[in-house]
């Protein structure tokens, strides 16, 4: 796919900006400016950031509980993320729905979610009205490899499959379900191969592979414009921190091999895609530092309108029950 | 022309009726057959129907006790005059009355507030329990209904007052007789005055009809008959007034009424007073029956529903305060009759029987006869012949 | 009598039962190696092994479902919801099939299941991680539900729960995990339908369970300051209820107050209303108090969710308002 070096740019902000988020967020959490369950992207970013980088503004995506990284991509504001994440009146929810339910509908994102595997059938009806629209737009649905043991996997790709739906369902294995580890829960070795039994294409892609990632989605995007209905994208990850934030497993390594962490953390994907951006002559060193030095001055900036907004008033509490 | 509404006779001894409520309004539609008012008299109260179709004109207010036939209401036709102008001009002063004592505050009699005071189900319990309207309770603690505290501090307060009342003792209250009350009053007055009665009294052994009236009920078992110890003292009584007709008198001036039939009134006590209904025949009547009836008059008495003819034509009356736990009493006659009898209750005694001491029901028995009509002889051969029958129960079938 | 917490309780009547009848096991998500998302389960796995600590994927209706299906076949599982919020999806198994199938079948069949999961806010878990819904599962008849307040009564209704022929709700609260008290070291049950009176009073009764209990208690305490002797009563267990020490406390006290952590509307706390409406309304001097969250879902923020869930002092202002 001829790849722009605006969309290009893009996917590579998006990518940095979730990464210094989370960090940052993880920070945060130590500092206790954030509270409750915060899952953290960190290491999985390219898979948001490149999916998203072939989505339109009016394309829709269901996001999952580590959800920070969607919301980025899909265009999120920072601060009012920041401030979310710290529980404040200025953020995305009012400081009422925290890390697990961020989310922009405006930005066509249809939650973040704190149920597993509960994007899919919710993806099956932002499929059904894409479609019946007749504008072109499309879903995607980001779900981990936990999810894809939910009869909800199953039922909905069944059913977006029947009903030829523009659904691009973006798996994203980090090989672990909080501690449960893929090869002890599932008996397949590529989770794609799950899209024969709906008779839809299945493809397993490097996940920290991040070219690799924004054409695996772009053909899977026309397909579904073209009405050719869903696709199954299982792109391999892996989590460097915790399953939350407070996880053992990041100190402790209870259920992960250290050794395996090692070698993922090699395959890093922001360092691979700088790379392959200054290879692939789209951008320069100087300019990707540059937009690195933006995104750090963004991410203080967030930081600082997270600490400095208002905790939500109580009167707030019993509104938006009902429209 | 309109329908009269009068006091109804009701009875044979009866003379005025009191008005107790009316059970509709001036002015108001009735039906034939409609309850109009209830009308208390003698020793009764009972419901007065409306005779037929019309609007109701009032002449007489709730309360006003009248001699029977007083004209007390007109059930008119549309546009007609009614004949009691004047009582109704009286009736209209009457109810000028009661607002003006309604606007005063004052109660007004059978008034019956219904306006519903606010308290929590725990005060209404406890004002129940312990028979307090909560009307008469004050809300404290600037609470906008009253609780179970403020009907225990009423309470409490009404106890103060009840305990300095006694303490004073001067408290007295002043309470009309209720028609039933004067009736009783009267005929008590004008029997114990007029009458020279002597009363006798013996005991019967009473054994033998206890047996009796055990086996009657294990044969009456299946019907659900349960006979009475009163019930076979009256048949008893019947059994002996027929060998004795000279008691089955009645005085009526300077002539003597000889019964043809024995009918015995039975004292019933209800609240308020006495009511004695009449069981007509009972020499003819078998146990089963006589006990059905007794049962019956009994329960209209308690309800109030006695008519006027179940208490008239007594020839002979059974009081009985056995059950009380009274022995022996000086019973007075009623009516116009000639003798009383008075029943004392049934004891276990040592009785020497042919010789030896035996452990036997022994009844209290008590006959005041008028002395005017039956002396002391025959008297005491009636009592006699009753003692006989009663320990020997069989003898009610010579 | 041995001091430990509410999870080692629960572990420990796990263990024992475990240890006594081969035919109870455990299965739900996390529970081996990570000894489940509260530890309760930690070192289980290592003593009985992957035959009976059974590590599932995220698969709530196979869990549930499984358990439904051992314990008609003859085993005594416990099954591990995690979040009592996720029982949304397992309700089936739940509602139409654990709660049904003895009744359906003729009182055939014995149903010996033990649904454990955590309930309850004050973590920052938010809307999908801290629901009380306790109060749904009584609707369904066939199901007994347990709210245990203390280490004591979770290991002793635990103890009970698993020899229970009937499908159970173990609700327990995440907030009492880490609360320290004397447990009995042996296997001494705690009957299913006796309730605990954790304080005696005089003037109000306080009807609360899980995590209220201790609210109510705390209440207790500065209601004794004012003057005011309320009586606290812990049901232990909803279903079956203990209507004869509620009522006994309400001939006394003449007065109830319901704390719950649950929303107003139709929780447990309103059937407890009815049941004294209905059968004891004599008795009552006041309005019934239903002390409970407000009828909207579990805020993020800290400020929220601490105006959320009634608090002791909450309890106490609306107590004082009787006197």
């Amino acid at each position: 796919m001829e790849k722009s070096r605006d969309m290009i740019l893009k996917v590579y902000r998006n990518a940095v900006a979730i990464r210094a988020f989370e960090l940052a967020a993880h920070e945060q959490y130590a500092n206790g400016l954030l509270a409750g369950s915060v899952h953290l992207y960190v290491g999985e970013e390219g898979i948001a950031s490149g999916v998203c980088g072939v989505l339109k503004e009016d394309d829709y995506i269901t996001s999952t509980h580590r959800g920070h990284g969607h919301l980025i991509a899909k265009g999120g504001d920072l601060k009012r993320m920041m401030a979310e994440l710290a529980g404040k009146a200025t953020g995305y929810c009012k400081g009422k729905g925290g890390s697990m339910h961020i989310c922009d509908m405006d930005l066509g994102i249809l939650g973040s979610n704190g149920i597993v595997g509960a994007g899919l059938p919710i993806a099956v009806g932002a499929g059904f009205a894409c479609k019946s629209h007749g504008k072109g737009q499309v879903c995607a649905c980001f779900f981990g490899d936990g999810a894809s043991n939910r009869g909800t996997f199953h039922e909905s790709l069944n059913l977006a499959s029947v009903l030829k739906l523009p659904i691009l369902y973006v798996l994203e294995n980090n090989f672990y379900a909080i501690s449960g580890g893929q090869r002890d829960l599932t008996t397949l070795t590529n989770l794609s191969e799950r899209a024969k039994a709906y008779a839809i294409p299945g493809e397993t892609v490097e996940g920290n592979d991040i070219m690799a990632v924004i054409d695996a989605a772009a053909e899977a995007v026309e397909r579904a414009r073209r009405g050719e209905g869903p696709t199954l994208l299982e792109f391999r990850t892996w989590r460097h921190f915790g399953h939350w934030e407070g996880d053992p497993d990041a100190r402790l390594f209870t259920y992960r091999d250290p050794k395996e962490h090692e070698e993922w953390l090699k395959k890093d994907p922001i360092p691979k895609f700088r790379k392959d951006i200054v290879n692939g002559a789209y951008a320069t060193v100087e300019e990707l530092d540059a937009i690195d030095r933006k995104v750090d001055g963004e991410i203080e900036e967030a930081i600082a309108f997270a600490e400095n907004s208002p905790y939500p008033d109580v009167s707030i509490l019993t509104e938006d029950v009902y429209a | 022309m309109g329908k009269k509404i009068v006091i109804q006779r009701k009875g044979q001894t009866m003379k005025e009726g009191t008005i107790g409520h009316w059970l509709k309004k001036d002015g108001e539609t009735v039906k034939a057959g409609e309850a109009l008012y209830e009308l208390e008299y003698d020793k009764a109260n009972c419901v007065i129907e409306a005779p037929a179709d019309g609007i109701l004109h009032i002449y007489q207010e709730e309360g006003s006790t009248l001699p029977v036939g007083t004209l007390i209401a007109e059930l008119l036709k549309e546009g007609e005059t009614g004949s009691g102008q004047q009582a109704a001009a009286q009736c209209l002063n009457g109810e000028a009355d009661s607002k003006k004592a309604a606007a005063e505050g004052k109660p007004q009699a059978a008034s019956g507030s219904t306006e519903r005071v606010r308290a929590t189900p725990y005060a209404r319990k406890i004002a129940r329990m312990n028979g307090i309207s909560l009307q008469e309770v004050p809300s404290g603690k600037g609470k906008n209904k009253i609780v179970a505290a403020d009907v225990e501090a009423w309470l409490a307060k009404k106890q103060m007052l009840r305990t300095a009342r006694t303490e004073d003792a001067v408290e007295e209250k002043r309470v009309p007789m209720s028609a039933m009350r004067r009736a009783v009053a009267q005929n008590m007055l004008r029997s114990h005055s007029e009458i020279p009665s002597v009363t006798y009294f013996t005991e019967a052994d009473v054994t033998e009809c206890m047996n009796l009236r055990k086996e009657l009920n294990e044969e009456y078992r299946e019907k659900g008959v349960k006979v009475s110890v009163n019930d076979l003292v009256l048949k008893a009584a019947a059994a002996a007034l027929k060998k004795h007709p000279d008691i089955n008198v009645s005085l009526d001036g300077e002539e003597m009424v000889c019964h043809a039939g024995i009918h015995i009134g039975i004292a019933v006590a209800v609240p308020g007073g006495l009511v004695v209904p009449v069981i007509r025949d009972v020499d003819r009547k078998a146990p089963d029956v006589l006990a059905g009836e007794a049962r019956e008059l009994a329960g209209k008495a308690l309800a109030g529903s006695l008519t006027g003819d179940e208490m008239a034509g007594g020839t002979f009356t059974v009081s009985n305060l056995g059950n009380r736990g009274i022995d022996w009493f000086t019973p007075i006659i009623n009516g116009n009759q000639s003798a009383i009898l008075g029943v004392g209750c049934v004891k276990e005694k040592p009785v020497v029987l042919n010789g030896t001491v035996a452990i036997r029901s022994v009844m209290a028995l008590s006959l005041t006869a008028d002395h005017r009509v039956i002396d002391g002889a025959p008297a005491a051969d009636f009592l006699c012949t009753l003692k006989r029958i009663l320990e020997k129960p069989v003898f009610m079938l010579i | 009598m041995k001091s430990m917490t509410y999870a080692e309780a629960l572990k420990s009547a796990i263990r024992s039962e475990m240890q006594k009848d081969p035919e109870v096991f455990m299965a739900g998500e996390d529970i081996s190696v990570m000894g489940g998302s509260f530890g309760v389960s930690a070192g289980l796995f290592a003593e009985f092994g992957p035959e009976r600590i059974v590590n599932c994927p995220i698969s709530e209706t196979a869990i549930i479902g499984m358990g439904v299906g051992a314990a008609a076949a003859g085993m005594r599982p416990i099954v591990e919801l995690m979040y009592l919020d996720f029982a949304g999806c397992a309700m089936d198994e739940i509602m139409n099939q654990a709660a049904k199938m003895r009744y359906m079948f003729g009182g055939k069949c014995r149903l010996p299941l033990v649904i454990r999961a955590a309930g309850g806010a004050t973590v920052r878990a938010a809307a999908q991680h801290s629901q009380m819904i306790e109060g749904m599962f009584t609707h369904i008849p066939g199901l007994k539900v347990v709210c245990p307040s203390n280490p004591a009564d979770a290991k002793g209704l635990l103890l009970q729960a698993i020899e229970d022929d009937n499908p159970v709700m173990f609700i327990e609260h995440k907030a009492l995990y880490s609360m320290k008290g004397p447990v009995p070291e042996g296997m001494e049950k705690v009957p299913f339908g006796k309730a605990a009176v954790l304080k005696e009073g005089t003037d109000i009764t306080l009807v609360a369970w899980s995590c209220m209990a201790g609210v109510a208690l705390e209440a207790a305490e500065k209601l004794e300051a004012q003057g005011v002797h309320a009586e606290v009563i812990d049901p232990r267990t909803l279903v079956p209820f203990d209507r004869d020490t509620l009522f006994d406390s309400i001939r006394k006290t003449h007065r109830l107050a319901i704390v719950s952590e649950a929303v107003k509307t139709s929780g447990f706390a309103s059937e407890i209303a009815a049941m004294v409406s209905g059968e004891c309304l004599d008795e009552l001097d006041e309005n019934i108090i239903r002390i409970t969250a407000p009828d909207c879902p579990v805020p993020y923020s800290g400020v929220l969710e601490d105006a959320y869930v009634p608090d002791s002092d909450a309890v106490m202002k609306r107590v004082m308002e009787l006197f």
